[in-house]
């Protein structure tokens, strides 16, 4: 485990309490992040493929999940971080034959993961040795009303969730690249 | 305004066609689509006879709104992070004018006369009208809580605000900006289009993932119609109802009279913004992850066509337009 992807979103203000349920910004924005992988598609794919197992990703302590990788499938992740706070998500869209699947997050603390209505693709691609997985999401800001303070507009949200995928990727080819 | 010198013109072309053999040419008009692309921003103008994209016109401000008045040549773009609308004239596909408006514009529309562009506001609560010409502020009124989707009436008289966050449309007497009736709609209705005889309105409503049917006479909801995930917006064409369901991924196409759900459409991923062609043979769908406009044949209700537009496209109001061929 690295020591620097022990919270998923780095510091953040506290003082934030979304004034009406789903109301979000005003610019949905994108995050596309990807990395080669000199380990076979289907190998790659058996490590991050199941929806009921984030363990891959870093940041994570404790997958509890229902319903395996069937669309409609949640999951609570726990993270190492102080307070031990949770991410819950759905599996929206789930393709094995394509290794790609799609989840949306449920419920987060904006202090946690600065952002809402957030959506998420994971994609392994490849023939041979080598593959790609690009990891791909599309979210609003986690404060939802105009003028937003800094470390909670939107380019503190895009700068989060790159953080989480870039230091999660590279994670992740280290791992499978060391053969563990 | 030229809108009277627009109309005789309209009626002189109409006219000078009746008269020609059928094997002469009509004089001709071709469509495009003006899709905003709030990531990249721009706008993408597509040539939707040939399907290719022909430009992309800078427009800062995280654009994501659209409203055209065709006759005038003019399309308006909100930009809720820049609070301003950009006036482009479609035919040198050029931004001409900028006009400041509130704290996050978002939702816009404008009736074929050409005049006054309605703008909602998304923080303040309240519908602007903007005057094209003086190109300022000419009035406003409140409404609920985060208009999103407006539309109005051919006439010109009647203005409807999806206020998705009061769950309801306000319908607006458009001449004198003020609330004629409230209807409480499924929840969090985001985009609202009027049927063509302007007697129905339609709203996407995001959190129920339904449709409410309005009978806007009688100021009621009539009827709803099961839709996929997270509806954003309604087109018609050919009688049919077409909804885009943004998580899905889909286009929902319903029977406008009866209601009945007839076909589930498989289309890019996030879907939004979606808008008729002139013939009403198809709409466009604009899908925003995926950063194309698909066309769908509304008879076959198949995707036909495809093309590539700038990051992050929204399309958010009717963004088809026809320009005259010179």
């Amino acid at each position: 485990m690295s020591k620097r992807s022990f919270v998923w979103a780095g510091a953040m203000a506290l003082a934030v309490v979304p004034s009406l349920v789903q109301a979000h910004g005003p610019s949905r924005l994108k995050v596309t992040e990807s990395i080669e992988i000199a380990a076979p598609a289907d190998k790659v794919w058996a490590k991050i493929g199941k929806f009921d197992d984030a363990a891959w990703i870093p940041a994570v302590a404790k997958t509890d999940a229902k319903g395996g990788s069937e669309v409609g499938a949640t999951r609570v992740l726990t993270l190492k971080a102080e307070g031990a706070p949770t991410v819950a998500e759905e599996l929206t869209k789930y393709d094995a034959a394509a290794r790609t699947y799609t989840y949306k997050i449920t419920m987060v603390e904006p202090k946690v993961l600065p952002v809402s209505n957030y959506s998420s693709t994971i994609t392994v691609s490849g023939d041979g040795a080598t593959s790609k997985v690009e990891w791909r999401a599309g979210f609003y800001r986690g404060y939802p009303n105009n003028d937003p303070p800094p470390e909670l507009n939107d380019d503190a949200s895009q700068a989060a969730v790159t953080k989480l995928y870039q230091s999660s990727l590279a994670e992740l080819k280290k791992a499978l690249e060391s053969g563990k | 305004m030229s809108r009277g010198i627009g109309s005789s013109v309209a009626r002189g072309i109409a006219l000078a066609a009746a008269l020609l053999p059928a094997s002469a040419p009509a004089a001709e008009a071709r469509e495009f689509a003006f899709v905003p692309a709030q990531v990249a921003n721009r706008v993408s103008v597509i040539d939707l006879a040939t399907m290719t994209r022909v430009s992309d016109i800078p427009v800062d401000g995280k654009p994501a709104g659209i409203a055209i008045a065709t006759q005038a040549g003019r399309a308006y773009v909100t930009s809720p992070e820049g609070r301003c609308v950009s006036i482009l004239d479609t035919a040198s596909r050029s931004v001409v004018g900028k006009v400041p408006v509130g704290g996050g514009p978002l939702g816009i529309a404008v009736p074929p006369s050409g005049s006054p562009v309605y703008v909602a506001d998304w923080y303040e609560h309240r519908v602007y009208a903007i005057d094209p010409v003086t190109r300022a502020i000419s009035g406003f009124v409140a409404v609920g809580q985060s208009p999103s989707g407006l539309a109005i009436t051919d006439d010109g008289h009647t203005l409807l605000s999806a206020d998705r966050d009061d769950d309801q449309v306000s319908i607006l007497d458009a001449d004198t900006l003020t609330v004629r009736a409230v209807v409480k709609v499924g929840t969090r209705p985001f985009g609202v289009t009027l049927s063509a005889d302007g007697r129905r309105a339609y709203t996407a409503n995001v959190g129920s993932h339904d449709v409410s049917v309005i009978d806007v006479a009688s100021a009621r909801v009539i009827g709803t119609v099961p839709v996929g995930e997270r509806p954003y917006a309604v087109a018609f064409a050919s009688g049919r109802g077409f909804v885009t369901n943004q998580y899905a991924g889909t286009v929902t196409a319903f029977d406008e009279q009866t209601l009945a759900v007839l076909a589930t459409i498989p289309v890019g991923d996030y879907p939004e913004g979606i808008d008729t062609s002139g013939d009403g043979r198809s709409v466009y769908v604009v899908n925003w992850e995926s950063n194309t406009v698909q066309q769908i044949d509304a008879a076959t209700l198949r995707v036909t066509r495809m093309v590539d537009t700038a990051d992050g496209p929204r399309g958010f109001g009717r963004f088809v337009t026809s320009i005259p061929v010179k």
